[in-house]
């Protein structure tokens, strides 16, 4: 869990042109959206795309979406759930 | 009406010209490098890393010409007449990579770029500029319409003052005129009709 925690600080530093950040400057416990990292609207469809692109991982719904991405554990603790589950 | 041109910047593979003088590139290349003119202007606007190249220049073109300085006018009083070639024509093309049949992943944040007049919204949030706007698309800068048009807008008093300008991106090659015109002139202050924007473009 912990690598997984580190390699999603790294493609959402990345993917979100997160400039002068680095994967220890994210809380993974802290909020995404609103206070924490305070990502908007456009970052979250991003987000959704990194999911799907290279964890081949869907997020189904809307009320689904509000808890994955709650924080960078919350995205990890989904796509282990799921690569568990299609294992 | 007299109006006048009291502040320009220039911005083009030549490299930065303003009303202050050239600005001191370190490298040559360093025009083609967005984010290495952020830090050597000394920016801090971290919505610039989300932008598009184009958005980009526009931001770091209207920086040389404010300075950071607060406009002294009203929000509503300030009008946006810019114009451009390829509009948003290199962001779109890089959309366009993202929806192939095989390796269909449509970035939403180059979507958010697809439109010509994106730049001049930025440059709106950046400088809080609410009054009249207008983008065109042309082959070349033409300078006789974004006269005729400002000074329109200001002989019906619906502006008192506006950034007018040229502002394009396409392969790597920014093009860029900005000029900011007001109705009182300063010891530097240049005449705003077409000569002026032509002469200033070269």
């Amino acid at each position: 869990m912990n690598n997984l925690i580190e390699e999603l600080k790294n493609d959402i530093i990345e993917q979100l042109n997160l400039q002068d950040m680095t994967p220890a400057d994210i809380d993974e416990n802290a909020p995404l959206f609103g206070e924490g990292l305070g990502l908007d609207s456009i970052d979250a469809l991003e987000l959704i795309v990194l999911l799907q692109k290279k964890y081949k991982t869907k997020v189904n719904n809307a009320d689904e979406g509000k808890e994955v991405f709650k924080s960078v554990r919350s995205i990890a603790e989904f796509i282990q759930a799921k690569q568990t589950a299609n294992s | 009406m007299d109006l006048f041109v009291t502040k320009y910047c220039r911005l083009s593979s030549k490299g930065i010209n303003t009303h202050k003088g050239g600005v001191n590139l370190p490298l040559n290349d360093m025009v083609y490098d967005p984010q290495a003119l952020y830090t050597l202007l000394q920016l801090s606007y971290p919505k610039f890393f989300k932008m598009d190249t184009l958005c980009k220049y526009g931001i770091l073109a209207g920086e040389c010409l404010f300075e950071r300085n607060p406009l002294s006018y009203t929000s509503s009083e300030i009008g946006i007449i810019l114009s451009g070639q390829h509009g948003s024509l290199d962001t779109d093309e890089q959309f366009q990579q993202t929806l192939q049949p095989d390796n269909f992943f449509p970035s939403p944040a180059l979507f958010v770029y697809t439109l010509s007049n994106i730049v001049m919204g930025e440059l709106c949030i950046r400088y809080k500029i609410k009054g009249e706007n207008l983008f065109t698309v042309s082959a070349t800068p033409d300078y006789d319409l974004l006269c005729q048009y400002t000074t329109a807008l200001f002989l019906q008093k619906r502006i008192n003052a506006c950034l007018v300008g040229w502002i394009d991106y396409y392969q790597r090659q920014p093009d860029i005129l900005l000029v900011w015109v007001e109705t009182t002139s300063d010891t530097n202050a240049l005449p705003f009709n077409y000569n002026t924007l032509t002469s200033l473009y070269i």
